[in-house]
């Protein structure tokens, strides 16, 4: 009777541990195919002001939209060029802070090899969007292809 | 069985943590950076003319037009004067090349007989524009094509000379169209390097 109790206990044990290893080894592959996935990342500080006036900043490191009064928009644009000798798959993605009032003019989309694409960004403000300066990033993924993703 | 298990976990882990050092830690000569990426040196701006309200109001009786703009006078009508501009700042650390355009004509704003929409830049800070390309400080139709007029193709970017004022004028015919107008005016600026 205590030696069927201890067989079973093994089997559920051996089957308990078989269970996490697949699972884990899933987990693992998951992320591996994501990061062997990935080419390049990169994140371009992104910010605007909602004021009184209207404002330009023309900074060429950083997205940074100048100021506009409610209800006013603000636009500016990058160019993505491919020069790997591969065909990519660029997917953008806007931090929180700014998810809200951006538009992206594409997304998800493949490059050819030698393929420059240009990109708009929109800033939409509300009527009754609240005065100060908003900050965030906008970052651009380059993948091989375009498989499931870890942001 | 246990060992054979583990054993089997472990090679697996083992096979995977190193694709996962090939892969990512460049041994195989693999260039870094093969995308690249450029921020363009132009901006567009857009802003109704909701900013500028001029509120409501009717022509003069007998009169065949009434005028008024954001210097705060009213001809002719009844409106409430005001004073408010659109301004335009070079908030970077670059001087630009701005151009503006509006949305509407004075014919698809106002309608009626003879309508008139003008605009009039001047230097809100002075020397902000250091190459006009327009006349500033007179009125002139608003331009509703894409690219629209160049105002100044050097405005600077210094802290206390970097803004431009624009007003308004309208010429509202007493047959003009009724109801609240709108227009949405576009201002590109484009970096002078």
């Amino acid at each position: 009777m205590g030696e069927t109790n201890n067989m079973k206990k093994s089997k559920f044990e051996n089957n308990l541990l078989a269970f996490s290893g697949i699972l884990f080894i899933i987990l693992l592959l998951f992320i591996i195919f994501n990061s062997w996935n990935i080419l390049e990342k990169k994140e371009i500080p992104a910010n605007f002001i909602i004021g009184e006036r209207l404002g330009f900043d023309l900074n060429s490191s950083a997205l940074t939209f100048g100021m506009l009064p409610p209800g006013a928009s603000s636009s500016r644009a990058i160019e993505i060029t491919n020069d790997f000798n591969r065909e990519v798959f660029v997917s953008i993605y806007s931090s929180r802070s700014i998810i809200k009032f951006t538009r992206i003019s594409e997304n998800d989309f493949y490059l050819a090899p030698g393929e420059t694409r240009s990109v708009s960004f929109i800033v939409y403000t509300e009527k009754n969007s609240t005065f100060g300066q908003y900050n965030g990033f906008i970052k651009i993924i380059i993948k091989k292809n375009s498989g499931v993703f870890l942001k | 069985m246990k060992q054979n298990i583990y054993l089997f976990f472990s090679i697996v882990l083992l096979v995977l943590l190193a694709m996962f050092v090939i892969t990512n830690f460049n041994f195989t000569g693999r260039a870094v950076s093969y995308v690249n990426i450029t921020i363009v040196s132009m901006a567009s701006l857009n802003f109704t003319v909701n900013s500028i309200n001029f509120g409501a109001g009717s022509v003069d009786f007998g009169k065949s037009n009434a005028t008024i703009d954001t210097l705060g006078n009213v001809i002719n009508g009844n409106w409430t004067p005001i004073s408010t501009k659109f301004i335009i700042e070079n908030m970077g650390n670059t001087n630009l090349s701005i151009f503006l355009s509006s949305g509407e004509t004075a014919q698809t704003l106002l309608g009626g007989t003879n309508p008139g929409y003008y605009y009039q830049v001047r230097n809100y800070e002075s020397n902000s524009c250091l190459n006009q390309k327009i006349p500033f400080n007179s009125w002139r139709p608003v331009n509703n094509t894409d690219s629209g007029d160049n105002l100044c193709s050097l405005m600077s970017f210094s802290d206390d000379n970097d803004s431009l004022s624009i007003d308004l004028m309208l010429v509202i015919p007493s047959d003009s169209l009724i109801g609240e107008r709108t227009d949405v005016f576009t201002a590109v600026g484009i970096a002078r390097e």
